[in-house]
């Protein structure tokens, strides 16, 4: 039952890397590549259940956490341009 | 006897759960835009998660195993839709317009005001919307250029919706 998860797991990333690799606006990419990302969360579950370690759960929940940062970092990447902002604190301390 | 009730139905929950998972790549990759494609994606996978997630649960005894997989259903419950709202917006806000929508026979209808966080820049080309001049900057024009054509074009010269979601219409900020 793990097996037949694991592998419907495996063709749905398989899937959103095609519309990684198709998509033509940056924002079908960013999409593809956080679907993978919850899919891997949720792959990594399914092989600690698998393989009858369940302490592979920690790695799942680490990677869903990065997972939700990178895509909102990508995004403001894409939006203004940078990751960093001016600097409000620059101009308060006058360095 | 409980036992093989849990078990059968964790396997229903864990195969419908892949079965929507099969569904929402699908999804993904034939869809005909980025919006409905979002909707795909962001929709099915939440529930396809949950249902696996809650599948595992029935395997094992109740302990921290459970817990955690809690903790991951849980958080990414709340994550998924938040970063699919960011997606969208940001999309919206860079004027990718939704290539599906009733934009045509919206072009008969009066003015039509639109706040800046909500219209990209095809906003601009369109006759029926009307701009404060203050709002401009968030068109990422500067007022001079707009000026220049105030005698607006006929509606019947509007732009095909979605016809600029070209390659590089991502990037322009």
């Amino acid at each position: 039952m793990f097996f037949a998860a694991a592998i419907a797991i495996l063709v749905a990333l398989g899937l959103a890397l095609v519309r990684a690799v198709l998509g033509p606006t940056v924002y079908d990419r960013i999409l593809a590549v956080n679907a993978v990302g919850t899919k891997i969360v949720l792959l990594i579950a399914v092989i600690g259940f698998l393989t009858g370690r369940p302490e592979f759960l920690d790695l799942s929940l680490v990677y869903a956490l990065i997972n939700f940062i990178s895509t909102l970092a990508v995004l403001k990447f894409f939006k203004f341009g940078h990751l960093g902002h001016p600097g409000a604190e620059n101009e308060e301390t006058g360095k | 006897m409980i036992g093989a009730i849990l078990d059968g139905l964790s396997w229903a929950l864990i195969l419908g759960g892949g079965f929507l998972l099969i569904t929402a790549g699908l999804g993904l990759v034939r869809f005909p835009d980025l919006y409905s494609r979002m909707h795909a994606g962001g929709l099915v996978d939440t529930l396809a998660l949950s249902l696996i997630l809650v599948g595992l649960m029935l395997q094992v005894e109740p302990g921290l195993v459970t817990v955690k997989l809690a903790f991951i259903m849980i958080f990414l419950f709340f994550t998924s839709p938040t970063s699919t709202y960011a997606l969208g917006h940001a999309a919206l806000i860079s004027g990718l317009r939704p290539e599906l929508s009733a934009e045509p026979s919206e072009a008969a209808a009066p003015e039509r005001h639109v706040a800046p966080s909500f219209a990209g820049r095809d906003a601009l080309d369109d006759p029926a919307t009307v701009i404060a001049p203050e709002e401009l900057w968030a068109y990422g024009v500067d007022v001079e250029s707009v000026d220049a054509d105030a005698p607006q074009a006929a509606p019947d010269s509007l732009p095909e919706p979605g016809r600029d979601s070209g390659d590089d219409s991502g990037r322009k900020r």
